[in-house]
C-alpha cells in the first residue's frame, strides 16, 4: 500500500526578516503608467452606449407611438393638400377623405368591440378565478390530509403483506407442508 | 490657495455627476495600482490593462465605497483580485513558455549570472507555487510593506487569520526556494542548507 505524503512538511517560520530579504527584488520593482485618459474615454464610451442602448419605458413608448401617429397624420394632410393643388379640384380629396372617414369608423367600431369583449371576458373570468382560488384554499388542507392518510394506508398495507408473507413461509416450512392433518 | 481635494470629496463630486473629477483620482493612484499589479506578478506589458480594469471597476462601484477606510485599501483589494485573475488565466502559458527547462526539474541554473530582473521573474515563479490565499497576504505584508491590520482590511479577513497565513506562507516559500530555486535563498541560508 502506498502512502501519499504531503508535498511539503510543516516547516518552521523563517521569520519576517528572511521574507523581507528574499522579496527585496520585488520591492524594488516600480511601474509607471498613465491610464487616466484611457479610463475616462472608457467611462465616456460606456455612458454613451448605456444611453443609446437603454430600453424605453412604457410611458416613453406610448409617447413615441402618439408622436409617430401625429407625424403620419400631418404627412397625410400635406400629401392631400398637394394632391388637391395638383388636381385643381376637390374630387380626389373628397374620395380620400371619404375613405379615411370610413376607415376611421371601422377602427372605432373595432376598438369598441375589442373593449367590450375584453370587459365581458373579464366579467366572466374574474368570478370563476375567484371561485377557483377559494376552492383551492379550501381543498389544500383536505388534500394534504388525504395524502397523509394515503401514505399511512400504504405503509399499513406493506406491514400487513409482510406479516402475511412471513406467516405463510413459516407455515410452509413446517413438517407436512403446512397442511393440517 | 485652495488645497487639494480629498479622496472622499472627489468621490462625492463624481457621484453627484461630475464624472470628469474621477480623472484626478486615477492620476493620484495609477502608480500605486500599476506597481502593486507588477509586484503581484502581472507581466509588465499587461500592467496598463490591469490598471485600466481596476479603475473602471472602481468607477462602476463607486457608490459602494465606505469612507471609513482609505481609498488605497479598496484599490489594493481590487488590484490583488485583478492580478490573481490575470495570473490564473496566464498560468498555463507561463508554465509552458516562460520557465526554462532547467528549472522545471529543479536542477541548478545559471542564476549567478542573472540580473535583478531575472531574479524577480524567478521569485514570481516561486511565489506562483504558493497557494493564492497565502500568497496575497505575503505580498501585501512583505512586498507592499503594509501592516497586518491593513492587510486584514484589504483581504477582509481577521488579523489572526492573516498572521497564521503569513507564518505558513513564509514557511512554504522557504521550502519551495530550498527545493526548486536554491539560488534565490539568502546567502547565509544557502550556506546553512548546504
Amino acid at each position: 500500500m502506498t502512502i501519499r505524503r504531503p508535498i511539503f512538511r510543516a516547516a518552521p517560520d523563517p521569520g519576517e526578516a528572511w521574507a523581507r530579504q528574499v522579496l527585496t527584488p520585488l520591492r524594488r520593482l516600480r511601474a509607471d503608467c498613465d491610464v487616466a485618459a484611457a479610463v475616462m474615454a472608457r467611462i465616456a464610451a460606456t455612458a454613451a452606449g448605456a444611453s443609446e442602448a437603454r430600453p424605453l419605458s412604457p410611458r416613453q413608448a406610448r409617447l413615441a407611438w402618439a408622436a409617430g401617429f401625429l407625424a403620419g397624420s400631418v404627412a397625410l394632410g400635406l400629401v392631400t393638400s398637394a394632391l388637391r393643388g395638383a388636381a385643381g379640384q376637390g374630387q380626389a380629396v373628397h374620395e380620400v377623405l371619404g375613405l379615411l372617414t370610413s376607415l376611421g369608423r371601422v377602427a372605432v367600431l373595432l376598438g369598441r368591440f375589442l373593449v367590450s369583449a375584453y370587459g365581458r371576458c373579464l366579467e366572466i373570468a374574474a368570478p370563476v378565478a375567484r371561485a377557483v382560488w377559494a376552492l383551492f384554499e379550501v381543498l389544500t388542507p383536505i388534500l394534504r390530509g388525504a395524502g397523509m392518510a394515503a401514505s399511512a394506508c400504504g405503509v399499513l398495507s406493506i406491514l400487513i403483506s409482510f406479516y402475511i408473507f412471513t406467516h405463510a413461509r413459516a407455515a410452509a416450512s413446517a413438517p407436512g407442508g403446512g397442511r393440517r392433518s | 490657495m485652495a488645497s487639494e481635494p480629498t479622496d472622499v470629496e472627489l468621490i462625492r463630486e463624481v457621484l453627484a455627476g461630475r464624472v470628469e473629477r474621477f480623472e484626478i483620482l486615477v492620476r493620484r493612484y495609477q502608480r500605486l495600482v500599476a506597481t502593486a499589479a507588477l509586484r503581484m506578478g502581472v507581466a509588465r506589458q499587461e500592467v496598463e490593462d490591469v490598471a485600466n480594469e481596476v479603475f473602471f471597476k472602481v468607477y462602476r462601484n463607486l457608490g459602494r465605497y465606505e469612507p471609513r477606510h482609505a481609498l488605497s485599501t479598496w484599490l489594493y483589494r481590487i488590484t490583488v483580485n485583478a492580478a490573481l485573475d490575470r495570473r490564473r488565466s496566464r498560468r498555463h502559458d507561463e508554465r509552458s513558455e516562460e520557465i526554462p527547462a532547467d528549472l522545471k526539474d529543479g536542477r541548478p541554473s545559471p542564476l549567478e549570472a542573472a540580473g535583478e530582473r531575472q531574479r524577480s521573474r524567478l521569485l514570481h515563479e516561486a511565489l506562483g507555487r504558493v497557494p493564492e490565499h497565502y500568497r496575497a497576504p505575503l505580498m501585501l505584508a512583505h512586498v507592499e510593506g503594509l501592516p497586518v491590520e491593513e492587510v486584514a482590511r484589504i483581504l477582509d479577513l481577521p488579523e489572526g487569520t492573516i498572521k497564521s497565513r503569513l507564518f505558513r506562507a513564509r514557511a512554504l516559500l522557504k521550502e519551495i526556494i530550498r527545493r526548486h530555486y536554491p539560488a534565490l535563498a539568502p546567502t547565509g541560508a544557502r550556506m546553512e542548507d548546504a
